[in-house]
């Protein structure tokens, strides 16, 4: 498959290049702004933990002299100037509690393919992003885990987050339950091109790989996950709402297998929930084949379910007519 | 509606810089006043910012932007592909009939930032307030519109050839709708809508509304456009439709859209004679006959469903051939 960020190195080369001919251009510079850019432009701020030079007394602004901690880029970063926090490759960071991510409008882009991409490790129950700013996005990273049953990886409770390209491969003994949890405040959440490989691990309890609690207009797109289940009829979950309904969610193109539990309905919307579900392929040992795309109201189109290997998809919910 | 975050605005500067590094290795000619070695033969950047700029700036970089996308606009060179760049942030109100008119050929108005950071479009006080798009071959991409005036009749009146609109999305205030996205003309040929999005959910439509207005545009294509509306009892709102004068050879594909309230949807319904290509539409709305949701013309026809029930599958529409 074509990795969809092989542009990102080249953009942090067309950045700084930019960055460096605005400079030549003879742009005043002002003392505290070194890569002479006025008060409302965005800056763009590098973080690596395998650099010999990184610390966080850096400015963070040059790769020579990066960050060492996704924290402390977001601790210099601005809300609401378009900041851009790049993770280099190979950056590796263990998070042991609540991580905050609270500075509107930062874009936190990993460098990197494979194994080499920005990689953090979830190391206790209670480890987790809480993401309270609107517009931040992330793009390209990679998650573990190294403890059983984690709780959740984001909890998202800001309008216009973006997750793309963040993927999650357990570690072959643990489990991460679910991924990302929103807040009736987590309006425009995007999540696409995200893959979950957790096949090997059962899970320790039941998962919901994203909860949906009131968060309006979200769209799920492009995504593949495999979950291994938990005992027979744990009834585990793609996308799954609760509590409060959710207006105008897009959930299409996705592809899902779930084993081991007899009880998935993978994508469940809460009663009155509206949008569009469609394009989405389903496989799980669901005992009853029917039932694994429950759209509440949103509409449906081409949704393939199946429960049995070796054989084509049904489509789920039947035909209108 | 993958519009809602954009970051392809990094390959766009990727795109600029190639541009500004190919001035530079062209030479500066200080004589036409390009700060950073500009050609008078390759585009030109300027930088809008309504929040840091100054309407007296040169607009050439960052720290001197101008206010407004006009101000900006009357520096170009038609046919010269500069780039106008709106900052994070940018807001920009129209209140008149072609309260700004985009009419330098070749211009691309991008957009920095995502979410609610992108640069915002208000239409307001007059329903007839617009913006034209008269030059040929203008992209205007990753902007966020709203409106603040019930029943605004139309945002963008096109009457240029090459017109691309990508990730230009609308978002409803919650209580004033927007009747219609984009009007054309005959001339506006090779039109191009993508990677759109129009979420009016909250506040019923005044009267029908026609999402995009074909009339006469040939060529045009709607690919990849998400929308979601709520109608009034019975108008016979649409997404994409056709009126006075036939388009030849169109192309409407992988767009989602939903409309509520109105039983008289025609999601699809394409000018008597209009010839294309119409696949892998999903429309959904609460029509009380379930098909000829897509009405085709002389087009062509696959993969489109409708539903008019939800948590039901969609039907294929129009019936398969035979």
């Amino acid at each position: 498959m074509p990795n969809p960020y092989e542009f990102d190195l080249a953009a942090v080369q067309t950045i700084d290049r930019l960055m460096r001919s605005i400079r030549k251009a003879g742009v005043e510079k002002l003392v505290d702004e070194p890569q002479g850019l006025s008060e409302g432009i965005g800056r763009t701020f590098f973080v690596s933990s395998t650099s010999s030079k990184s610390a966080s007394t850096n400015t963070g602004l040059e790769p020579s002299a990066p960050f060492a901690t996704l924290a402390q880029a977001i601790a210099a970063a601005s809300a609401n100037r378009g900041d851009v926090i790049y993770l280099m490759a190979g950056h590796a960071e263990t998070v042991a509690a609540a991580y905050s991510i609270n500075k509107a409008g930062v874009q936190i882009i990993g460098l990197g393919f494979g194994a080499n991409r920005p990689t953090f490790t979830l190391s206790a129950t209670a480890s987790v992003f809480n993401v309270s700013a609107a517009n931040v996005s992330f793009r390209n990273i990679l998650l573990t885990s190294t403890i059983a049953a984690v709780v959740k990886a984001f909890n998202v409770t800001a309008a216009n987050v973006s997750f793309d390209g963040v993927d999650y491969q357990e570690d072959g003994t643990t489990d991460l339950l679910q991924f990302i949890l929103t807040s009736a405040a987590g309006d425009f959440l995007t999540v696409k091109n995200c893959k979950w490989f957790r096949d090997t691990t059962s899970a320790s309890t039941v998962s919901a790989w994203i909860g949906l609690v009131g968060a309006d207009y979200c769209e799920i797109v492009d995504n593949y996950l495999t979950l291994k289940g938990t005992a027979a009829n744990s009834a585990d979950g793609f996308v799954v709402g609760s509590t409060t309904l959710s207006k105008g969610v897009h959930i299409a193109r996705n592809t899902v297998v779930i084993t081991i539990s007899t009880g998935a309905v993978a994508i469940s919307l809460l009663a009155s929930s509206t949008g569009h579900v469609h394009d989405n392929r389903i496989a799980s040992v669901k005992t009853a084949i029917a039932g694994q795309v429950a759209c509440a109201n949103a509409y449906a189109a081409e949704n393939y379910v199946c429960n049995t290997v070796n054989l084509s998809g049904l489509l789920d919910p039947v035909v209108d007519s | 509606m993958g519009a809602y975050t954009n970051l392809e605005s990094l390959q766009w500067l990727t795109e600029i810089d190639r541009y500004l590094t190919l001035r530079r290795n062209l030479g500066s000619q200080p004589s036409i006043g390009g700060p950073d070695g500009a050609n008078r033969y390759l585009p030109h950047i300027y930088f809008v910012d309504s929040v840091h700029g100054s309407a007296v700036a040169d607009g050439r970089v960052p720290e001197r932007a101008v206010t407004t996308v006009a101000l900006a606009q009357a520096q170009c060179t038609a046919g010269r592909g500069d780039f106008i760049v709106c900052l994070p942030g940018h807001a920009e109100t129209f209140a008149a009939a072609a309260a700004l008119t985009l009419s330098v050929a070749g211009i691309t108005l991008l957009g920095i930032g995502s979410g609610t950071m992108r640069p915002t479009f208000t239409w307001a006080t007059l329903t007839t307030a617009t913006v034209v798009v008269s030059g040929a071959n203008i992209t205007i991409k990753n902007i966020l519109c709203t409106s603040t005036v019930a029943a605004l009749v139309k945002m963008f009146s096109v009457t240029g050839a090459n017109v691309t609109f990508d990730a230009v999305d609308y978002i409803e205030d919650g209580t004033t709708d927007a009747l219609q996205f984009i009007l054309t003309t005959a001339a506006a040929k090779y039109m191009t809508v993508k990677n759109c999005s129009w979420i009016r959910d909250t506040t019923a439509a005044s009267a029908t509304s026609a999402w995009i207005g074909l009339v006469g545009a040939d060529y045009a294509k709607v690919l990849d456009n998400y929308l979601t509306m709520k109608d009034t009892a019975n108008n016979v709102d649409g997404a994409v439709v056709g009126a006075t004068t036939l388009s030849k050879s169109v192309e409407i594909s992988r767009n989602n859209f939903m409309f509520s309230g109105s039983t008289g949807v025609i999601g699809i319904s394409m000018f008597t004679g209009t010839t294309g290509m119409i696949r892998w539409n999903h429309v959904a709305s609460g029509k009380t006959a379930i098909a000829g949701q897509v009405a085709c013309a002389s087009c062509f026809a696959f993969e489109n469903y409708v539903n008019n029930t939800v948590n039901l599958s969609g039907l294929l529409d129009p019936v398969v051939d035979s």
